[in-house]
């Protein structure tokens, strides 16, 4: 196969099947012991969570085909796609699926693998940072519109310090403390 | 209340109180209490998620109260924490061992509801149609319900004809429209805007197309999306759909009779004054 | 009906009891039926009757003394005693008695209250419906030649005692008013396979036009989609075999004998097992375009037609188009108000359908003890299976006398 540092190299010609045995076969088991990962072999890959999926259209990998990667072992792509950071979470795959497979939960899953290893979208670190550093993914700037309201101008009973201690000490912490 | 109403939808806020006060709903702000994260949390960090919701759970079950929310975010992050904490032994301890340390502990025993259900439930639509005193003239108003007050049905527990109901009740009529189940796009913000923008434009266009002159959301998120995202889809697409964006509990509070500015009526992006004039009496 | 035939021709006395005014259940609906691609009535060998055309269960459940048959009748009540059973047996009055009508025709003239359901109905007798009343209808009773008409009947009730019941209550097609994507029951071009087969059936309402029920307008272009309720673990789990054929069977119909008029099946698996395999291969040869996938969204347009897209998982693409009718293979579920009957008599269910009382034999018609099950009742299944199953209740009836 051609590389693409080299100007000149064997043309591109036939593609190597994929070896089953370079698979992570334990990949499946990780996400069925994750939460709500357990019907993730039930799958019999209808595509109707790709069918109901509003956005997949321009997705490489299609949600079921994502769940056969699952199924397959292909650990890898899976977690670094930019698919599964693109789902809307908006359950309509989940829904529908007649075979009761949680795709949006276990693409929640996913997500929380690759953030294991630090492959977190840019702006979706930045709202990590917010809830560690302020609290709150929204902080008050507008103090004057409240008072026209008759609001009080901070938002009564809402707490930053309970949050922040959690998040320092868990995951989040550690993604917005730089990352692994 | 969440943390994005109050910071981006004072309004809203306002709003729920004054139609609390109208209604006779005793609504307390839980103290303590923070922000819940957003699936975006969820998604990175499940095991913090679920402290940080647990421990609001476990807030509100100290004082013995439900949790009311107008925030789909909240909604679905504090409603799907619980139902995982009920069903989940294993994780339930772990989140109580954490919980213990602040002096707290999850046991499941107070509700998870939103602001309509409750209206819908413990008011009821005769109530709320008995306090009416300017109903609206049937102008048409399509409904956007938000993914995480509507799925997953075993979690959320809410049908839809709930909102359609209040929003009849207000005097509006309903407008149906193909798109009604689809999701905002709020939560993909942060990792594909064009994607987000996107989604706002066929949702706005859906509507104006099957004939709404309004649209009503129940979520900051999706408020975001259909009301201040108009400005984003003039420069993404260049197009121009003047579709007004009201929170449920302004369309009810000006049927109520509620004064406008009360209610923060002009703070709405898209302007929604033009709604006043559908008001009668 | 089998069952009844063959019970009363080895000299058994069998009381059939039919909740419908008329005999035949579902098989009714299904215009041509698999796998002889005819009225199903006719496929059964026994041509030497005399006294008939084609259809031999026509004059053998009215000639056949053996035979008592109860229409417009239901099951009220079951003491359970096996071998002597007492039933209780609550039947809608006897407007017209079907042993005089001869189908003259006279008093569907004078009087919208009669009306044949149709020319194959078991029994071959016209009905009245009480609640179309007119003045035509008792000039039809004075007039009727064989006096055939009673319109003073009344209900009855009756316990009758009996050794053996056959349970033959056949399936219910679900009606997917549930499953909001589809839009079926919102929209009036969105029906199921049964009701296109009654569209299909030149004695239907259209005598046989293929034409949208919302406007009438000719049909152009069918989508079928199958699985919708079955593979389901949100409605039936289970597969409901017959639906992969029945679909394909409705498709080479509209293909081979509707001009200009295509279909498309979407589907997630293609069962069209055993010999049925050949109603796949003539569709495909006939043009029936295949789309293995789902269906994304169903859009009525207020022109009558509907948009659809699908996504086909083959190609990895999203597709629109416009049809004129979407026809759901829906699932076929067990008899409406069964559960009650089966408590009262103890039968064990799977799915809600009457299954073995032994699970672990093979012998899948004994229900209980003098409790018999065959044909749909006991789950999808095909005409000729049901009738030799129907022949295997027979058996075992006979074999529990010697």
């Amino acid at each position: 196969m051609a590389e693409a540092k080299q100007v000149t190299g064997p043309p591109v010609t036939i593609i190597e099947p994929i070896d089953m045995s370079q698979l992570d076969s334990k990949f499946r088991d990780e996400i069925r012991s994750m939460p709500n990962g357990e019907e993730l072999a039930a799958c019999f890959a209808c595509s109707t969570c790709t069918a109901a999926c509003p956005i997949a259209n321009q997705w490489n990998y299609k949600p079921h085909q994502l769940i056969r990667m699952i199924l397959l072992g292909m650990r890898s792509e899976v977690l670094s796609s930019k698919e599964i950071w693109e789902c809307l979470t908006c359950f309509q795959c989940q829904e529908r699926c007649p075979q009761k497979v949680r795709i949006t939960d276990i693409f929640f899953d996913c997500k929380n693998l690759a953030a294991e290893e630090g492959k977190v979208p840019e702006k979706i670190l930045a709202l990590a940072k917010e809830l560690v550093d302020k609290g709150q993914l929204y902080v008050v700037t507008a103090e004057w519109e409240r008072e026209d309201l008759g609001l009080e101008p901070a938002v009564p009973g809402l707490s930053t310090d309970g949050i922040k201690q959690i998040l320092r000490g868990t995951r989040t912490g550690r993604l917005a403390g730089g990352g692994t | 209340m969440g943390c994005s109403v109050p910071a981006n939808y004072p309004n809203y806020e306002a709003a729920v109180m004054k139609v609390g006060e109208a209604l006779g709903m005793e609504f307390e702000y839980m103290t303590d209490v923070s922000c819940c994260g957003s699936p975006n949390l969820r998604s990175i960090d499940y095991f913090g998620w679920l402290v940080v919701n647990g421990r609001t759970l476990a807030i509100a079950e100290k004082n013995g109260h439900d949790i009311v929310t107008p925030c789909n975010g909240c909604f679905g992050s504090l409603k799907d924490v619980q139902h995982h904490l009920k069903h989940d032994e294993k994780d339930r301890l772990r989140v109580n061992k954490e919980l213990k340390k602040m002096g707290l502990e999850f046991k499941g025993t107070i509700k998870v509801r939103h602001i309509v259900e409750a209206l819908y439930t413990d008011i009821g639509i005769e109530e709320i149609q008995r306090k009416i005193t300017r109903p609206l003239d049937g102008v048409g108003v399509s409904i956007h319900y938000g993914c995480h007050l509507l799925r997953p049905t075993d979690v959320t527990e809410f049908k839809p004809e709930m909102l359609d109901e209040l929003v009849r009740a207000t005097g509006a009529r309903v407008v149906e429209y193909p798109l009604w189940k689809q999701c905002c796009g709020a939560t993909v913000l942060p990792a594909n805007e064009p994607l987000a923008i996107r989604l706002a434009r066929d949702k706005i266009r859906s509507m104006k197309e099957a004939g709404a002159e309004y649209a009503t959301v129940v979520c900051p998120a999706c408020g975001n999306q259909l009301d201040l995202q108009q400005i984003g889809l003039k420069d993404s697409y260049g197009e121009v759909y003047d579709l007004p964006v009201l929170l449920y509990p302004q369309m009810l509070a000006l049927a109520l009779g509620i004064n406008e500015d009360a209610i923060g009526l002009r703070m709405n992006r898209v302007p929604a004054d033009s709604m006043l004039a559908h008001l009668k009496g | 009906m089998t069952a009844a035939v063959e019970l009363a021709d080895s000299g058994i006395k069998t009381v059939l009891v039919e909740r419908s005014l008329t005999m035949g259940g579902n098989a009714l609906d299904l215009y041509k039926a698999f796998p002889t691609d005819d009225c199903f009535y006719c496929f059964e060998g026994n041509r030497w009757r005399p006294g008939i055309r084609k259809c031999f269960y026509r004059s053998v459940m009215i000639d056949q003394p053996n035979i008592d048959v109860r229409t417009g009748s239901e099951v009220v009540d079951v003491s359970r005693k096996p071998g002597e059973f007492r039933v209780r047996i609550s039947a809608s009055p006897k407007y017209v008695e079907p042993k005089k009508c001869t189908m003259c025709g006279l008093c569907m003239d004078l009087s919208r209250a009669f009306y044949l359901v149709s020319p194959q109905c078991q029994p071959q007798a016209v009905l009245y419906d009480p609640q179309k009343a007119d003045d035509g209808a008792g000039r039809a009773e004075k007039e009727c030649p064989t006096k055939a008409i009673n319109l003073e009947a009344e209900p009855t009730e009756e316990t009758i005692r009996v050794s053996d019941i056959v349970i033959a209550t056949g399936y219910h097609e679900m009606k997917p008013i549930d499953m909001v994507e589809y839009e079926y029951g919102k929209t009036p071009n969105v029906v199921t396979q049964l009701e296109l087969a009654q569209m299909l059936d030149p004695n239907g309402k259209s005598s046989g036009a293929l034409i949208r029920p919302s406007d009438g307008v000719q049909v152009r272009h069918v989508m079928m989609v199958q699985c919708v309720g079955s593979r389901d673990e949100r409605y039936h789990p289970y597969c409901s075999k017959v639906c992969c054929v029945f679909a394909l069977k409705h498709a080479n119909i509209i293909m081979h004998e509707r001009e200009g008029t295509n279909v498309s099946v979407v589907y997630m698996d293609m069962r069209t097992y055993d010999r049925h395999e050949r109603y796949y291969r003539e569709s495909r040869q006939a043009g029936v375009e295949f789309i293995r996938g789902r269906v994304t969204r169903v859009e009525p347009q207020k022109n009558g037609a509907i948009d659809i897209t699908v996504y086909d998982s083959l190609l990895d693409k999203y597709f629109k188009s416009s049809v004129d009718l979407l026809v759901l293979s829906s699932a076929l579920e067990p008899q409406v108000d069964m559960t009650g009957l089966m408590e009262r008599l103890g039968l064990s269910s799977a799915n809600g359908f009457v299954t073995a009382a032994d699970q672990l034999s093979e012998n899948e018609v004994i229900a209980g003890d003098h409790l018999y099950v065959c044909g749909a009742a006991a789950g999808p299944a095909e005409v000729p299976e049901s009738a030799t199953q129907a022949r295997a209740v027979v058996s075992m009836i006979l074999q529990s006398r010697t």
